[in-house]
């Protein structure tokens, strides 16, 4: 089914916010990323923890490119969300961990809809905010 | 075959002030082994001449039938002065090559570990390279009493060197040193029966800082074994970090595994009492963590009176658990003892 978030307008990049349909009882984070959406299911697989609650932000990254010594760097600004429980760290793009890991959470489909499509949608879709105007951030759940 | 990863030659001390040379024989040093807490009771289980005679110590290790010793005398630790420090050093690998290694009685079965003084990292560099072309040098020792961790940027061109000249890295409890901190990290235990029991601390905090600090990520040939610490507080303490790994990785990024990975690839321990963590263990799997058998390596601690014998551990698991504790995990965990197979 598809799940009408809101207004783009409403997300700026940067932004993101948890929205709760029916189907998705933990929620489900939707994130604006350099003006790319992504979606995440609101539920760490750690310690089934609230994720998308948690902070946006970067990550650090090795250098190892002085063999006599190790750096690091802080990278991918904006692209990682952290665990408000444990810190655990997925790429917001992926849902995966930072480094080898089965674990992994799951992502949803966004698409951006404008006007019109919006207006078709209004039949099927679970809710449409009174306050959505023009492009339409819409979930496929 | 049997491999004794932890004998302990105990350096006399007249003989060894011939070694170390003025102006540091000039006074009496103290003595190389033994713990600043006493035991009521002599701590060597032979006689003191016996536990500094070669031929004495050879004649022990055929009765018990083994095939290879990896010698490594206590020096007392860090030296305050670094010039008397790289003194101590260099006095006992001259001793141990000449009197025990040299030994004809030894009849090639000692095998070295080169003491390099921790507080000048340039003088420890140049050590290992005046025995790094001796193939019976087989690892570097180091105290686990140190003044710094293991991890710390300043010790790295030690690691590094071990790893290119196929050095393993013994990190071992001098039982006491000439300066040290306080032994716990709450001070002074009160009594010797609380700090023999507490002897693991030290390699405990050497080994968490080798893996959070990247060492074995940046060196993968590294191999360090520990000599007093067992196999069951070291997985504890893995499986510890494992646990909240993946929140603590953001400080450290270097680590692309968890913890535990680099503790099976790159570290052994030599036997220790609790290594049956019950006296009815069977196996070596199911207790603490995986097979903990490949990552036993038997060391008798002669002449200590807390040693233990080959046959005496491990006496309930399966012949090719204990094999590989006796000598296979020994043979293929040191880079040079490979080559005696």
């Amino acid at each position: 089914m598809r799940y009408v978030v809101g207004a783009v307008a409403d997300l700026p990049p940067g932004s993101s916010t948890v929205v709760y349909p029916d189907k998705v009882k933990s929620g489900i984070g939707v994130f604006n990323v350099g003006g790319q959406f992504y979606a995440l299911k609101n539920t760490c697989p750690h310690m089934g923890g609230p994720l998308c609650k948690g902070r946006v932000r970067g990550t650090t990254e090795a250098d190892a490119t002085d063999e006599e010594r190790v750096g690091m760097h802080w990278v991918r600004e904006g692209e990682i969300i952290a665990c408000p429980w444990h810190h655990w760290e997925f790429d917001i793009r992926t849902g995966r961990t930072l480094f080898a890991s089965r674990q992994r959470v799951r992502s949803y489909p966004v698409t951006i809809e404008p006007l019109e499509v919006l207006e078709r949608l209004k039949k099927g879709v679970e809710t449409i905010p009174v306050s959505v105007e023009g492009a339409t951030v819409v979930l496929d759940i | 075959m049997i491999i004794d990863c932890a004998v302990h030659p105990v350096l006399s001390s007249e003989r060894f002030n011939k070694f170390v040379g003025g102006p540091w024989n000039l006074r009496q040093l103290p003595t190389l082994f033994g713990e600043k807490y006493g035991a009521p009771f002599d701590q060597l289980a032979v006689p003191a001449d016996e536990a500094s005679s070669p031929a004495a110590v050879a004649n022990c290790l055929r009765g018990a039938k083994i095939d290879y010793a990896v010698l490594s005398p206590t020096t007392f630790g860090y030296w305050p002065n670094p010039h008397q420090g790289v003194a101590v050093a260099q006095a006992a690998n001259n001793m141990l090559a000449e009197d025990w290694l040299n030994a004809p009685e030894a009849d090639g079965r000692f095998l070295g570990s080169i003491r390099v003084p921790m507080n000048d990292v340039d003088a420890a560099l140049g050590e290992i390279e005046r025995w790094a072309d001796d193939p019976r040098f087989v690892q570097i020792v180091v105290p686990a009493r140190g003044l710094a961790t293991y991890g710390d940027q300043r010790f790295f061109p030690i690691w590094r060197t071990a790893a290119e000249r196929g050095l393993a890295i013994f990190i071992h409890d001098d039982l006491s040193a000439v300066v040290e901190p306080p032994p716990t990290q709450v001070g002074f235990p009160s009594f010797y029966a609380e700090i023999h029991a507490l002897r693991p601390l030290s390699g405990i905090v050497h080994l968490t800082s080798f893996i959070v600090s990247g060492v074995f990520e940046r060196l993968p040939d590294l191999r360090v074994v520990l000599g007093d610490v067992s196999v069951h507080e070291a997985r504890a303490l893995a499986i510890r970090t494992d646990k909240d790994w993946q929140s603590d990785r953001i400080e450290v990024p270097w680590m692309t595994k968890e913890p535990t990975a680099y503790l099976e690839r790159h570290v052994r321990f030599v036997s220790q009492p609790e290594d049956e963590i019950s006296p009815h263990s069977l196996r070596s799997t199911g207790t603490l963590g995986g097979d903990n058998s490949s990552l036993v390596i038997f060391g008798s601690r002669h002449p200590y009176w807390d040693g233990v014998n080959a046959d005496e551990v491990f006496p309930k698991w399966s012949g090719e658990e204990r094999a590989r504790c006796l000598g296979g995990n020994a043979v293929q965990f040191y880079p040079r003892l490979a080559a005696l197979n």
